[in-house]
């Protein structure tokens, strides 16, 4: 058998082991971990009030924990609109000033809970921010999709939204780069 | 409005497409007076840029008047004449702080593409692909401009023709940069690779930081001859053995710094070049995604424990550079996108005092509409064509 055959029936053979679990239905949860961190540019206190402001939480950690649920709308994960149920707890962790802890549940499908904790930067660079998300999948098309590939795309939606959640922080603005024009759309005819 | 948009490879056409429309609170919308065509743009151009999409519009360098103001801009007003850089700066990150304006931490939306390509994300960048942002570029009547107090430099004194200060844009802060990242001292000689625009800008540069003697080398007639009109040793590399000529002009010793001005599309020193004719077949075979010959002889004619400086863009993999070389003699190697907006105001205080008029570069003015065949023009070095630059109706 040659390399590339080997390689066609493995792929054939995941393709149908992962078929399979999906007809199969619940089974075992899925745990996954994921871990990302980024330095923000502003001293701690501020981005501490941040936070606490119910406000401003939407528009950063909260959009960055609620990364996970961006998970489901991508392709292989999709729900019904209007079937979400998001419900948000936030509370400080252990009493320090420094910690932040997020807890939300996604229906029962999806269990996403995450801790968020602000550590001063060395030298005054500002503060570093680090959000570990913890995933649960107890049904749902999330078990079919292999473990290495629902954290890598945790960690990727994960980062990408505290990379958004930063820029709001420091520029008071998410880049936005759709003007109407160059956004790779042909003009219409 | 009219614009120039990529349709592919050497395929760019002027097209209608949706004006530009305020999004952002820090955004201004620029009405452009004049823009250019740039090198990197040819990258483009050839194909050699990857995230490139069917209708996206080019262009970095580009001036003109504020049309629209955002809520959140307090610097720039209606009405004001600007120029505007070719990197995105946020201003308020840990990098924009340092004053490096091309690494801004927050103006790039598809960062994570970058980030998978290059392990960071640089700064946003006007009508340079989805990689660095998909923001589009000014090589159009009117274009959107982020965070415009931070990057604007109004220019107030209308008697100043757009053509002096629009390469305050890129050229001229690019080969200033890659002057000043030499670190010129007393008696230097810099040897800068590449005569097109941006090496002409960094052989002026070096002559305004104190260079004793600066060597350029092409083989374009009429851009070495550019360049010895104004001071520099021009050598036409396909008449002479570089490496040779290098060490017998600087008697033995090197030039003091290399800049290497060409770039991920060096055509390598003619027939005799194995390493020309090497690149062009990885690259085609998409075993390789640059071509460096300028680099490799850069560090190669470096004197010992001196400076290669790039300002030519590189976008991806680079084979056969040697390492080992710029290691045993102990180079500094120095390289980067831009920082713009640290250059500025300097530079612009230059152009007013008459110590450099960059736009003796021009050799070539169209109408936008015309761009399509200056893009060509200025692919094949045809007629004399150096620096293009197009004007909007």
């Amino acid at each position: 058998m040659t390399p590339w055959q080997e390689t066609a029936n493995a792929l054939r053979d995941a393709a149908w082991r992962a078929r399979r679990r999906l007809e199969r239905g619940p089974t075992r949860p899925r745990l996954v971990h994921v871990r990302r961190a980024v330095t923000i540019d502003r001293p701690l206190t501020e981005i501490r009030d941040h936070l606490r402001d119910p406000a401003t939480l939407d528009a950063a950690l909260h959009h960055a924990h609620s990364s996970a649920f961006e998970l489901v709308p991508a392709a292989p994960l999709r729900v019904a609109p209007g079937s979400v149920a998001l419900e948000w707890t936030t509370e400080s962790g252990d009493g320090t000033p420094d910690r932040v802890e997020l807890e939300a549940r996604y229906e029962a499908a999806v269990e996403v809970s995450g801790t968020t904790r602000l550590t001063p930067a060395p030298a005054g660079r500002g503060t570093e921010v680090r959000v570990d998300v913890r995933i649960v999948a107890r049904r749902g098309r999330l078990l079919a999709l292999p473990r290495a590939a629902l954290e890598k795309l945790a960690s990727y939606r994960l980062g990408v939204e505290l990379g958004r959640a930063k820029q709001l922080l420091e520029s008071g603005e998410i880049a936005t780069a759709s003007t109407g024009s160059g956004d790779g759309k042909e003009p219409e005819a | 409005m009219r614009a120039v948009c990529w349709y592919g490879r050497e395929d760019v056409r002027v097209e209608t497409v949706p004006d530009p429309a305020l999004v952002n609170p820090h955004d201004v919308i620029v009405r452009v007076t004049s823009t250019a065509i740039c090198g990197s743009d040819l990258h483009l151009y050839g194909g050699f840029i990857p995230t490139m999409r069917r209708g996206d519009v080019l262009g970095h360098e580009f001036m003109g008047r504020v049309v629209e103001v955002g809520r959140d801009v307090k610097k720039i007003a209606l009405g004001q004449r600007v120029v505007v850089p070719f990197t995105i700066a946020c201003g308020s990150c840990f990098f924009c702080h340092r004053e490096l304006w091309s690494l801004c931490d927050n103006t790039n939306p598809n960062a994570a593409i970058a980030e998978a390509a290059y392990g960071s994300s640089p700064s946003g960048l006007f009508g340079y692909s989805h990689m660095m942002g998909g923001y589009a570029g000014g090589q159009a009547e009117y274009v959107r401009v982020p965070f415009a107090d931070v990057g604007c430099l109004p220019i107030e004194d209308d008697a100043i023709p757009d053509e002096k200060v629009l390469f305050l844009t890129d050229i001229f802060p690019t080969g200033y940069m890659a002057a000043e990242l030499c670190e010129i001292g007393e008696g230097d000689t810099i040897a800068v690779f590449g005569a097109g625009p941006v090496g002409l800008m960094a052989a002026a540069s070096a002559q305004l930081l104190g260079a004793h003697r600066v060597i350029v080398i092409d083989d374009v007639p009429e851009r070495l001859a550019m360049a010895r009109a104004r001071g520099a040793v021009a050598i036409d590399h396909r008449s002479v053995h570089l490496l040779d000529t290098l060490k017998d002009i600087t008697a033995g010793r090197g030039p003091d710094a290399c800049i290497d001005a060409v770039g991920m599309e060096a055509h390598g020193l003619g027939r005799a070049d194995i390493t020309g004719i090497y690149d062009k077949a990885k690259q085609a075979l998409r075993l390789e995604t640059d071509r460096p010959t300028a680099l490799r002889y850069a560090i190669m004619a470096c004197r010992k424990g001196g400076v290669v400086s790039a300002p030519g863009v590189y976008g991806g993999l680079l084979d056969k550079v040697p390492f080992g070389a710029a290691f045993q003699k102990g180079l500094t190697m120095r390289m980067g996108q831009t920082h713009v907006h640290r250059y500025l105001r300097p530079l612009f205080d230059r152009i007013t005092r008459g110590e450099i008029d960059p736009s003796f570069v021009i050799t070539h003015r169209v109408p936008l509409e015309r761009a399509p065949t200056a893009y060509a023009t200025f692919q094949r070095k045809e007629d004399g064509c150096v620096k293009v630059v197009l004007t909007p109706s």
